[in-house]
């Protein structure tokens, strides 16, 4: 028998008992599977297909009667059988719609489990209108590849090495790609490119590498069910890589204040972050202050910096800069 | 192994709730090409609880390329989400939602609350480790049934490049994500042609509640556009050197990349957001537009 039947041979068994199977039933029903061997290899056997079962996210529990009775496996249907999420329509469509422009995109992890939790939240109600949502996500050939070890190494909490084409070898022709050993923390989607949180070795701190650089992975092979690391309790990815450029960690944190005008105050939050206050003005801590005088800079004046005065040194010079740089070019 | 058996495991249920289906398609939601598809529902049909008499099997007919499913009541419905998928549709909702929005909070009790207890703890984990989250707002959730359900929309618009608020009539037909920021595209009434318009500078959106067949073909834009030439130096050339696919740098190390454009404004506001890593060398009005813009800005309106 085909080892794939005989798991839903299983599975249909467990699910149709109305009280728990005991291995020695199971010898019974499953003769030529179970029962020809002797009872130490039989069990062996079956305790492999049992762990395929629960790796599969199967509830397989082995029930142990108070009176010695009733001892056996059962599934147990309450936690197996899909139940009516009971999404509302807006609701089931946009998750809907997000997960076919995850899949269309190209380039997102988990595409399988994607997939089936799709065809599930739509098993009750059939599938909704959706609307044609696109995501352009920056990627190279192998990306996919990339991306599919990195989920695997994550969720197995292996540590991986990778070949990092980092922006020092983008500036010299002739450097090639770093070898790293890392252990993957966590993956996070920004501004179209997916990043990835790890520890590094070579660096001896957690670092965060652009998925589209890197040229080869491999996984660690040893042991692919022992996990190499533990992820520490605390881990959030979105604390190592942030929304805004001028999040990144470049130096300690400065309070900046910049003054919106009319035109702009409402779209204060979706640019910056926060919305502004009854004056017109929102404050940012910034720990890359460059990026945010730069991005004030490509609002042409609508908005302007208020304090620290470092931040408004800054912004001068860059205007002087490139103002010298283009009256020169200009006709 | 554990992918194939939850694959088996659903597709028995969606093929017996809906019998007739074709091959194709199915083949397709599964991710499957229709030849693996019909060996695996050989295999199903060898599937059965003991002791196995002909009564006991999956019954599958594949007929005029559709598939018709009996099967036991143990299969009536499919295993509900595991921790993977649960956290798979999870990370993909934050592409169109916003964590602290609460419909999205809503949909995520939901998601919790249909999977088995001990997956929950793995769910959670996985889910500090995954953020898709594009810094989404609800507009995007106002914006979506229209386009599903082809309504003309109006709404102010406004984008940095622009000096004033224009009205528009849209019959919108995408939405789609570049570099992060999310565009609204569809048939412009005012202009006459096919326009893309950034999310985030859209205010005042209302529906008009006049429904549209298809959107109009119409060009894809009305405007001249011209090649802008920009030279990018310091750790920004490497950036764009990536970005634009340029295959060498000069020989200072800079990187010169050509892109289309047909507005002094966009010109100057994109180019002003590099902070002086960026050198706009054509065409003359492009060079004038941002020098003009950079002069303007100074000083500072703030050390006035």
């Amino acid at each position: 028998m085909d080892k794939t039947e005989r798991l839903l041979d299983l599975t249909a068994l467990f699910l149709d008992a109305r009280e728990p199977v005991s291995f020695e039933k199971i010898r019974v029903l499953f003769p030529d599977e179970y029962g020809s061997q002797n009872f130490e290899s039989a069990l062996r056997k079956f305790e492999r297909d049992k762990a395929e079962l629960v790796e599969a996210g199967l509830p397989l529990e082995y029930h142990t009667g108070s009176d010695g009775e009733n001892q056996g496996y059962v599934i147990r249907r309450e936690d197996y059988y899909l139940e009516d999420l009971k999404l509302l329509p807006h609701e089931l469509a946009s998750l809907f719609s997000a997960g076919a422009a995850a899949l269309e995109s190209g380039l997102f992890p988990a595409r399988e489990e994607l997939k089936r939790a799709l065809e599930k939240i739509t098993f009750f109600s059939g599938r909704p209108g959706a609307s044609k949502i696109q995501i352009e996500i920056t990627h190279q050939p192998n990306s996919l590849e990339i991306l599919d070890a990195l989920w695997e190494a994550l969720q197995g909490r292996k540590f991986v090495t990778i070949s990092y084409r980092s922006p020092h070898a983008l500036t010299e022709v002739s450097a090639q790609p770093l070898p790293r050993k890392v252990n993957p923390l966590g993956l996070a989607l920004r501004r179209g490119q997916w990043n990835l949180v790890a520890y590094c070795f070579l660096r001896q701190a957690v670092r965060t590498f652009l998925v589209h650089r890197i040229e080869d992975i491999n996984v660690n092979p040893q042991q692919p069910k022992v996990p190499d690391f533990e992820v520490p309790q605390d881990f959030d990815v979105r604390q190592w890589v942030p929304q805004f450029a001028w999040e990144f960690k470049m130096h300690e944190s400065i309070s900046v204040t910049l003054r919106l005008d009319s035109s702009l105050s409402h779209l204060a939050s979706q640019l910056f972050g926060k919305p502004v206050d009854a004056s017109g003005e929102v404050t940012l801590a910034a720990t890359h202050l460059d990026a945010l005088v730069d991005a004030v800079l490509g609002t042409l004046g609508a908005a302007c910096l208020v304090s620290p005065d470092v931040a408004l040194k800054k912004f001068d010079e860059k205007v002087k800069r490139i103002a010298a740089a283009h009256l020169e070019e200009s006709p | 192994m554990s992918e194939r058996i939850q694959t088996l495991l659903l597709l028995l249920p969606m093929l017996a709730k809906k019998p007739g289906q074709r091959v194709e398609e199915v083949a397709k939601q599964m991710g499957l090409s229709p030849v693996a598809l019909l060996r695996e529902l050989d295999l199903l049909t060898m599937v059965g609880l003991p002791p196995f008499s002909p009564d006991d099997f999956v019954e599958i007919a594949v007929e005029e390329g559709r598939i018709y499913v009996e099967l036991n009541q143990c299969f009536s419905a499919p295993p509900k989400l595991n921790s993977k998928e649960a956290t798979a549709l999870w990370a993909a909702a934050q592409l169109v939602a916003s964590g602290a929005d609460e419909a999205f909070a809503a949909v995520l009790r939901k998601l919790g609350a249909s999977i088995p207890n001990e997956n929950k703890a793995s769910m959670e984990s996985l889910a500090r480790q995954v953020d898709a989250s594009s810094g989404v707002l609800g507009l995007l959730n106002l914006v979506r049934p229209h386009i599903v359900e082809r309504r003309v929309v109006t709404f102010d618009y406004r984008s940095l490049s622009e000096t004033e608020v224009q009205t528009r009539i849209l019959s919108p037909d995408s939405l789609s994500q570049r570099n992060g920021c999310w565009y609204l595209s569809g048939f412009c009434h005012d202009k006459k042609a096919r326009r893309l318009f950034r999310l985030d500078f859209i205010s005042n959106f209302q529906s008009t509640e006049v429904a549209f067949e298809t959107v109009p073909e119409g060009p894809a834009t009305t405007r001249a556009e011209a090649t802008l030439e920009v030279v990018f130096s310091g750790p920004m050339a490497a950036v764009m050197q990536e970005r634009f696919r340029v295959p060498a740098r000069q020989s200072d190390g800079t990187v010169v990349v050509k892109l289309t454009a047909d507005s002094p404004r966009w010109v100057a506001q994109w180019v002003l957001g590099f902070g002086g890593l960026a050198r706009v060398i054509s065409p003359p009005w492009a060079v004038r537009a941002v020098a003009r813009a950079a002069s303007r800005l100074r000083p500072t309106a703030s050390l006035v």
